[in-house]
């Protein structure tokens, strides 16, 4: 099991490696062949940064993502999400975001039964809703990998499948 | 330690929302199970040109729930979109949303945005202290 475990601890760190002399974070240039394109045109996703991403692999920090931040000042989306200007990703305040999320919940009260909502590239809101409120809730955005990997693929990918999404996207 | 991640971190997720991918330039490509089932959509998309806006227009038409999806004032499912002042009008047309009195603060963007509702909203009735110089 050591082996095995050794196997795939040197797997991740080339991995790491890999993305990280992909990341346009680590060159400030923005000839980036990830994200020019079309991809790049259609995005408002956030894009965590490669610190964010470490945490990944760190599964310390990992934790603090999952947490419901509900009591001060901080944000967990802002505090843990750069902005990407190629995506053209510019984050609403903390006090907007609270703001703007009283104003789901009123909406959505105002609606019979209404508990469902979509979140169209608005990352940062759906985010700051608690985990519960969330749960019947959908955020709908592109190149949103990043963010997956690290909010999300514990609960949905395999480790095989996490490895084969890390590749995929640095490719 | 790195080994341990998937499982570790399983338990955590059991209330796990959903995300899906999703590009405006093929915006009728959403999975069947979210078609008419919203009750509100919240929008805000990476570029403010009517052509953009339009497609995300086609996506929230199908994402709202199937009897109310004709926009207009009294759709039960609601809207807040944010933009700039100058897509006023667009977002009359294309979702029956008014400007509100609060607008967002986006500390990097140069322009200042708007939010719009096709709701009455008292949460976003005033003017966001933020913004007072």
């Amino acid at each position: 099991m050591n082996e095995q475990h050794g196997k795939d601890a040197a797997i991740l760190q080339e991995l790491r490696d890999i993305s990280n002399r992909h990341s346009p974070y680590y060159n400030n240039s923005s000839n980036n062949n990830q994200l020019s394109g079309n991809r790049s045109t259609a995005s408002s996703e956030k894009e965590n940064s490669v610190e964010c991403r470490d945490q990944v692999v760190n599964n310390k920090t990992l934790s603090l993502d999952t947490t419901d931040d509900k009591d001060d000042n901080t944000n967990t989306f802002l505090t843990h999400t750069n902005e990407n200007r190629d995506l053209n990703q510019y984050w609403y305040s903390k006090k907007t975001i609270d703001t703007l999320c009283n104003a789901i919940r009123e909406g959505l009260s105002l609606v019979d039964g209404g508990s469902r909502v979509a979140f169209l590239s608005t990352p940062s809101l759906f985010f700051s809703l608690s985990p519960k409120e969330r749960q019947q809730c959908v955020l709908f955005d592109v190149s949103c990998s990043k963010l997956i990997v690290v909010l999300y693929l514990p609960k949905l990918l395999t480790y095989n499948d996490y490895l084969l999404f890390t590749l995929s996207y640095i490719s | 330690m790195i080994n341990t991640i998937p499982s570790e971190f399983d338990k955590s997720w059991e209330t796990c929302s959903e995300y899906q991918f999703y590009d405006y330039n093929d915006p009728t490509n959403i999975k069947e199970k979210y078609h008419g089932v919203f009750d509100l959509v919240v929008i805000d998309p990476p570029f403010i040109s009517k052509s953009v806006w339009e497609q995300y227009a086609t996506t929230a038409k199908l994402l709202m729930k199937k009897n109310h999806a004709e926009y207009g004032t009294t759709t039960p499912t609601h809207v807040i979109a944010t933009t700039v002042d100058e897509n006023k009008d667009l977002m009359a047309d294309l979702f029956g949303c008014k400007q509100v009195s609060f607008r967002p603060s986006i500390p990097h963007l140069v322009y200042q945005y708007s939010v719009y509702t096709n709701f009455s909203s008292s949460v976003l009735a005033n003017d966001n202290p933020e913004l007072e110089e």
